[in-house]
């Protein structure tokens, strides 16, 4: 092996082991193998501006913004309290109100932290106050949080179809039934919980209640129609669909609801702004490592060495799932799907697996790695939040990773789960 | 030395002051370029050129300028597992060695994107036709600012250890 092969192999894993940010791990890697490759040192400079000139990926700060104008203008609220009278009367009440108002919120803001922050910062104390012991209900908060990624819009379907180059439009659509079955399958693991503690039911809401909520509701249930009507009616591309919800939920919070005030939207824009740089600074310096492992013709490599000594579809599909489970536990989903998101590509290729079909799986896996411990971005949020050690949550949340496994499995080699709704 | 310090953090304390207001107005103005695009499409039929390039030269502004802020206030994702077990005096050596890689990256990045604005220089966009000078001029800023950060986040750890 090249002295380049081993700095983007051995050196990025010895950088992201001591702790160095993924964003300066990467950085620092690819600037270690254009000094020892005799590279010109430009290719660091325009490729991190490269990376960020695409208008696709110009959704991911929009829908983050819609997202946090929607929790500070109180329309997140609104959505809680609506699932609320919906569901609460069911065994484990507080848990189906925190995937349902999850999976609504799922359909505004795309992204899976922010979608635990929203209903966490809600749900936790509501379900702890209720008797739920508190590792549970943060994991909860974590495992209905990563519904987000695969219900439409979502900011790891946009990252891949840039990678993937395939409709964003119809990436979104394929996640549609994966999301709604893991969100039945979060419900059944609430439904044995509440069973096994004998947590007690709530009241049913009156006819009245459910009224109320609902007409306080209904601006912001008139979010997800805005997004999903727009994108599938035609009317914007989902970058589009992303300002016109910042508009909305900015004029809905200020003048409807009045729990926005001026003063406090340019702290709204930086909340918004601190998580798209997180994502958007890892795209940023991946660029220059996906052209260096393009180079070194690392992928193609690699992706011929697992066909040559793998010739099953299904064998294959087994053990990319399994090591993009496992390198999505230690490391930043964002980052495995830029840099081997071309190794992947080129083996569903070679196995004429629908890039379609492909991009919900990995989207799948994506979704997982952000509730599976130890290092998944929803968990951190939940365990913000609620105070919890991590390792008392990662406890509490293994039933939910097992079943969103097998629901992965099934996404796998069940290709009508994902493109039943794509003509 | 200690003055010296002190004196890089204000410095920093006012920049990134600054630069997060520029943040706050790009996003605002990224936000509204596009809203008027649709509005131009739909109103008036006549879909604008110019948003979509000015909307994504605000976008890789406002994300390289908030990626070096993610430096100071230390929000970028990382593998904390090592590095919270080992013993103080270990833990202070690595973190300084992360601040100190941060800012030599940061250093790189400034110079290597000086080059390569200067290379570009004369181009213009397609659309607006801008200098495209002042698109990749992010990368150099966004270096100059990460290796103060970085040095800030060296000095103040150094400082604290020095302290009784």
């Amino acid at each position: 092996m090249s002295a380049s092969v081993w700095i983007l192999t051995a050196g990025f894993a010895a950088l992201v082991v001591l702790g160095v940010p993924f964003v300066f791990a990467i950085g620092l890697v690819v600037v270690a193998v254009i000094t020892v490759a005799d590279i010109p040192s430009m290719l660091l400079p325009q490729t991190m501006v490269a990376s960020t000139q695409s208008f696709s990926l110009l959704g991911i700060p929009f829908f983050m913004l819609a997202g946090e104008l929607m929790s500070a203008g109180g329309l997140s609220r609104r959505l809680i309290a609506v699932a609320d009278v919906l569901v609460r009367h069911l065994l484990g009440g507080l848990g189906h109100v925190t995937i349902v108002a999850a999976c609504i919120f799922a359909a505004i803001s795309g992204s899976a932290p922010a979608t635990t922050a929203a209903i966490g910062t809600a749900m936790i104390p509501a379900m702890a106050e209720r008797g739920y012991s508190r590792p549970y209900a943060t994991s909860l908060a974590v495992s209905a949080g990563v519904l987000a990624p695969l219900i439409p819009p979502s900011i790891a379907f946009i990252i891949w179809g840039v990678i993937a180059e395939q409709s964003i439009a119809q990436l979104f659509l394929a996640g549609v039934i994966p999301g709604l079955i893991m969100a039945i399958g979060l419900s059944a693991i609430v439904i044995w919980r509440a069973h096994r503690d004998r947590v007690p039911q709530l009241p049913r809401a009156t006819a009245a209640e459910v009224g109320r909520a609902l007409r306080q509701g209904v601006w912001a249930l008139l979010a997800p129609v805005i997004v999903l009507g727009g994108i599938y009616g035609g009317v914007f591309t989902p970058t589009e669909a992303a300002a016109v919800v910042c508009f909305y939920s900015f004029i809905v919070g200020v003048f409807v609801e009045k729990a926005l005030r001026f003063s406090q939207v340019p702290a709204v824009i930086l909340r918004a702004m601190t998580v798209s740089a997180i994502v958007m600074g890892i795209v940023a310096v991946s660029g220059g490592m996906g052209v260096l492992v393009a180079q070194e013709q690392f992928a193609t490599k690699l992706a011929a060495l697992l066909s040559a000594s793998i010739h099953q579809q299904w064998v294959m599909l087994l053990i990319l799932n399994l090591g993009f489970f496992l390198l999505a536990a230690v490391m930043d989903e964002i980052a495995l799907m830029l840099i081997f998101g071309p190794m992947l590509i080129a083996i569903g290729h070679q196995f004429g697996i629908d890039p379609i079909h492909f991009g919900a799986m990995i989207v799948t896996n994506v979704a997982i790695g952000m509730a599976a411990p130890p290092i998944g971005y929803c968990l951190f949020v939940g365990t913000a939040i609620s105070g919890q050690r991590l390792t008392a949550v990662a406890r509490a949340i293994w039933p939910q990773i097992v079943m969103m496994l097998a629901v992965l499995m099934l996404v796998t080699y069940v290709p009508a789960f994902s493109l039943a709704l794509i003509r | 030395m200690r003055a010296l310090a002190q004196a890089l953090r204000r410095c920093n304390d006012i920049v990134t002051r600054g630069v997060k207001a520029v943040i706050v107005i790009m996003a605002v103005l990224m936000v509204a370029a596009i809203l008027w695009q649709v509005c131009m499409r739909y109103v008036f039929n006549r879909p604008p050129s110019w948003t979509e390039e000015l909307a994504l030269l605000l976008f890789s502004w406002s994300m390289l300028l908030m990626l070096a802020v993610g430096v100071r206030e230390s929000f970028h994702v990382r593998m904390d597992l090592l590095v919270d077990r080992l013993p103080a005096v270990g833990n202070r050596a690595l973190q300084g060695a992360i601040d100190l890689a941060t800012a030599a990256f940061g250093a790189y990045l400034a110079a290597s994107g000086v080059d390569y604005a200067l290379e570009m220089y004369g181009s213009t966009s397609a659309a607006i036709g801008y200098p495209i000078v002042l698109l990749y001029g992010a990368a150099p800023v966004c270096g100059v600012l990460v290796f103060l950060y970085g040095l800030e986040l060296l000095w103040s750890r150094h400082g604290a250890g020095e302290q009784p």
